[in-house]
């Protein structure tokens, strides 16, 4: 549930930066860096800077 | 062309095949026919300049221009390349699949792909939405997601929903890792929660682009909703017949392809069908028969088999 949350929240976020800014969606590797930035290196930094 | 469609069919084609197909070559070949050229189709500005194709439909799917990415025989070169550097068939054929998928997919629109390049350079159409992408790549979305082509991405999107599982931990443990050579790799230097964010980024890109892209041109501004065959008719579309170089093309593939096209769309359809009533009237059966079968005997386990034993023993 928590993992389903965190790509709901990466996906609501991307869609409003692809709403601003058109170029952030422009290819699948925008939208992969963007996802793999989101749902594992957002949690491993959150973790990190908890310790 | 299609959009967010080419992201989501894979996990459709996945589901469908499991571990017959990779994935990562599967979505590959999805991506193949406009990774290089799409740029050239919508330009480019580098430090003042714009580079653009002189007429980006021709470049896109025609001849002379890259067209030829689109045809079923480049998906077939560029497999054998790849079985020829890895010797592996499930990465070939994968790619193989993904790429007729892309260049099927095409024929949705109003300009069409050559799918039987080089016999023939005609444009296979359907012309079910518009070709825009000559006007750029904003006027393009607009006209993609105010045409049928929004409902053909939100049919792909319902389709990859239904198919959920293929996103779960477990299918990819399961189905996924152990048929990707590319993900067998990957699982030697990286976590599986990024190899399952990679696994899962096309859908995700899909998804969150079909309805960025949908709010942008809808509520953002205010592009009219046209769903009508070959919509929307406020933008200029291309045609197949703009740019067919063989629109009078002898070939008997030519002269009768769209009607030979529907036959077989017809078939296809048909046996989809009675495939499927088969199967509703084979399940109907087979309740039926079960219901109609005598109850078997109540099996009593042998703990309780020893309690009445001893029941009637001791009584």
């Amino acid at each position: 549930m928590r993992q389903f949350l965190l790509y709901l929240a990466a996906a609501v976020v991307y869609i409003g930066i692809g709403i601003y800014n058109q170029n952030a969606i422009y290819s699948y590797f925008e939208g992969a860096a963007f996802l793999v930035l989101f749902v594992v290196g957002l949690p491993a930094l959150v973790k990190r800077l908890r310790q | 062309m299609s959009w967010a469609a080419h992201d989501l069919e894979p996990y459709v084609i996945q589901r469908h095949l499991g571990k017959r197909v990779a994935f990562m070559p599967l979505l590959l070949g999805s991506y193949a026919p406009d990774m290089f050229t799409k740029w050239f189709v919508y330009g480019i500005g580098i430090s003042g300049w714009h580079i653009k194709a002189s007429d980006p439909a021709r470049f896109h799917r025609g001849w002379p221009g890259v067209g030829f990415t689109h045809s079923l025989i480049f998906g077939v070169l560029l497999s054998l390349v790849i079985y020829g550097i890895w010797r592996k068939p499930i990465l070939a054929y994968s790619f193989l699949i993904g790429q007729f998928a892309h260049a099927l997919t095409d024929t949705g629109d109003t300009v069409g792909t050559m799918l039987f390049f080089p016999f023939t350079t005609h444009l296979f159409s359907i012309g079910a939405w518009a070709y825009a992408g000559q006007l750029g790549r904003q006027v393009d979305a607009g006209a993609y997601y105010s045409g049928l082509g929004f409902v053909w991405d939100a049919i792909w999107l319902a389709w990859a929903m239904v198919s959920w599982r293929v996103l779960t931990r477990e299918y990819f443990r399961r189905e996924v890792l152990v048929a990707d050579p590319f993900f067998k790799w990957a699982n030697r230097t990286i976590s599986e929660a990024t190899m399952l964010a990679l696994y899962r980024a096309a859908f995700f890109y899909g998804a969150t682009r079909l309805i960025a892209w949908s709010i942008w041109a809808h509520v953002v501004h205010s592009f009219p909703l046209d769903l009508r065959w070959g919509g929307p008719h406020w933008v200029h579309a291309i045609h197949s017949s703009d740019l067919n170089a063989a629109a009078s093309c002898p070939c008997p593939c030519c002269r009768a392809a769209k009607p030979r096209l529907a036959m077989y769309g017809g078939l296809v359809l048909a046996v989809r069908f009675r495939r499927l009533g088969d199967r509703l009237i084979g399940h109907a059966r087979a309740d039926d028969e079960a219901e109609a079968l005598p109850r078997p005997p109540l099996r009593l386990r042998p703990r309780a088999i020893r309690a009445a034993r001893g029941g009637a023993s001791s009584g």
